[in-house]
């Protein structure tokens, strides 16, 4: 029997006798871990506009009759600017909840007095926080058609939004391997520097990298303890306190903020433009009650969403830090 | 190989064709290299792209209108006499210590500094990696703020023999040729690395 059931069956999953409140405090500790840190980075969700993909219109091409000229020159011909558009899709997302009318009754339906806590209530609030573990990772994955992920956007080959990158090279991010299997400093300057300049004309706010690679980097640019690296020594009082540092404390390039992202791969350092990020929003998250087949209660909840970039082109990657 | 005039044309529809015939002349006689289409100014450009990869986006789209037109392989020669053509590609290897698939991951390819490239439809292997750097296409792209490391080799030898080619590309062809003819041809389509290095996690 799927769902949650009121009968303790053997290995059961979804039994009411996981929610008996016996000698123990109250509300129940989260010991799974579910990505939700990632979906707020990209701003406030934006609404399709009709029709199955989000459309964005790129300008690439100015207006070739524009110049200097000279008294009494002829005139040329017209020019005009070009246009493409960018066609951004999303997924749809769904779980589904069933409990037994036996299963409802035993747990008085989520009331307080009852000896259980609310399994009721826990199952949509922790199914929609499932359901935004599987949202993030994706946005955070390789995907070139929906799900997109961050990686298939900030990437210089591939279709994605229904532009080959081969093609529409100005759709085309910067993108190099590192210059070893280890990151340097190096890497991350001539990224910044080739992205930042004409014609990526990059923006980045952001560098986003595993925790693995922040630990890389706060290595590569010096702990104390190791020979020749005397970058870390910060004594901040009469004491002499020696701080080794911190990868949790934040690393920066600059003024830029180095991200560690839990579930990004562990290669790669994206440096991001995030103006040029959105999250698209065909359908807001729903509850819907769906037919009875037997006494128990059934709920899908579902949900479509797509993340989109104004334009890749102002981001990069580094890529191939296996080390 | 392109008359820029045709940019000055009213209707789009009209340079397009105009591109066309430019694209279609110079891959049939073997006068086509990237390095000039990567040169060429907007829209011709992406006119030239859309051609040879088969897409046509008249209509603000793109959409498949034919068979891509093959031009490759490509010879690209690194600048520096220790550059290096690298070439990151998705791939996928198990979580390390499992039979469990990783996500995938980009591995990189060296092609050393000499070599012949694919440019199969879609990955257009050559073709990109002129676009990121390609010299002097990166160089124009960046309006001289940067630089390319790599060249085609049929452009450079074209470009040599006209008579208004720039010193610095008589300079760098010339050093690419003693480097050619002290070396053994390339092997076309071989990255020289033993292939995707190993994903430690």
């Amino acid at each position: 029997m799927a769902g949650v059931t009121a009968a303790a069956a053997s290995g059961a999953v979804g039994s009411i006798q996981d929610a008996l409140r016996t000698q123990a405090m109250a509300g129940v500790v989260e010991s799974l871990f579910k990505n939700n840190e990632v979906l707020g980075n990209f701003g406030t969700p934006v609404p399709f506009t009709g029709g199955s993909t989000l459309n964005i219109k790129h300008h690439y091409a100015g207006n070739a009759s524009v110049g200097t000229y000279s008294e009494g020159d002829a005139l040329g011909a017209a020019g005009s600017q070009s246009y493409l558009t960018a066609q951004w899709g999303a997924a749809y997302y769904r779980a589904q909840i069933q409990f037994t009318g036996h299963a409802q009754d035993q747990l008085l339906n989520g009331n307080l007095q009852a000896a259980f806590f609310d399994q009721l209530g826990l199952e949509f609030t922790m199914a929609s926080e499932d359901l935004v573990d599987l949202v993030s990772t994706d946005c955070l994955g390789t995907g070139l058609t929906a799900p997109v992920g961050i990686q298939g956007i900030v990437d210089s080959a591939g279709t994605i939004a229904g532009l080959n990158r081969s093609t529409y090279s100005w759709f085309q991010a910067y993108e190099v391997a590192g210059g070893t299997t280890t990151v340097a400093v190096s890497d991350l300057d001539g990224a910044m520097q080739n992205s930042s300049d004409a014609d990526y004309a990059a923006q980045i706010s952001e560098i986003w990298t595993s925790w693995k690679q922040v630990n890389k980097l706060k290595g590569i640019v010096g702990n104390p303890g190791i020979a020749n690296n005397s970058v870390r020594m910060d004594i901040g009082n009469p004491n002499t306190q020696i701080n080794t540092g911190s990868i949790v404390n934040g690393l920066k390039y600059g003024s830029i903020d180095i991200k560690p992202i839990r579930d990004l791969t562990n290669s790669i350092f994206l440096g991001l433009t995030m103006s040029t990020f959105f999250l698209g929003r065909m359908r807001e998250w729903r509850v819907d009650p769906i037919a009875k087949t037997d006494d128990s209660s059934k709920f899908l909840l579902t949900g479509a969403w797509g993340l989109g970039c104004r334009n890749p082109k102002k981001n990069w990657k580094v890529t191939t830090l296996t080390a | 190989m392109f008359d820029f005039s045709v940019i000055h044309e009213p209707v789009a529809s009209t340079q397009r064709e105009a591109v066309r015939q430019t694209v279609l002349r110079a891959t049939k006689d073997g006068s086509f290299t990237y390095t000039e289409v990567l040169m060429a100014p907007e829209p011709i450009r992406t006119m030239a792209l859309e051609i040879l990869d088969g897409i046509s986006s008249q209509n603000g789209i793109p959409q498949s209108v034919g068979n891509a037109l093959d031009v490759g392989p490509v010879r690209l020669i690194c600048v520096d006499p220790k550059g290096v053509i690298k070439i990151a590609r998705w791939g996928n290897r198990n979580i390390y210590g499992t039979t469990i698939e990783a996500a995938p991951q980009k591995f990189v390819e060296s092609y050393g500094n000499d070599a012949v490239v694919s440019d199969a439809y879609p990955e257009r292997l050559a073709r990109n990696v002129l676009r990121r750097d390609g010299w002097p296409s990166r160089n124009l792209s960046s309006r001289g703020a940067n630089q390319g490391s790599i060249v085609e080799l049929k452009w450079i030898e074209k470009r040599a023999k006209e008579p208004d080619a720039p010193p610095e590309v008589l300079e760098i062809y010339n050093q690419l040729l003693d480097r050619i003819t002290a070396a053994q041809p390339p092997s076309a389509n071989k990255s020289k690395s033993a292939g995707p290095a190993p994903a430690h996690p």
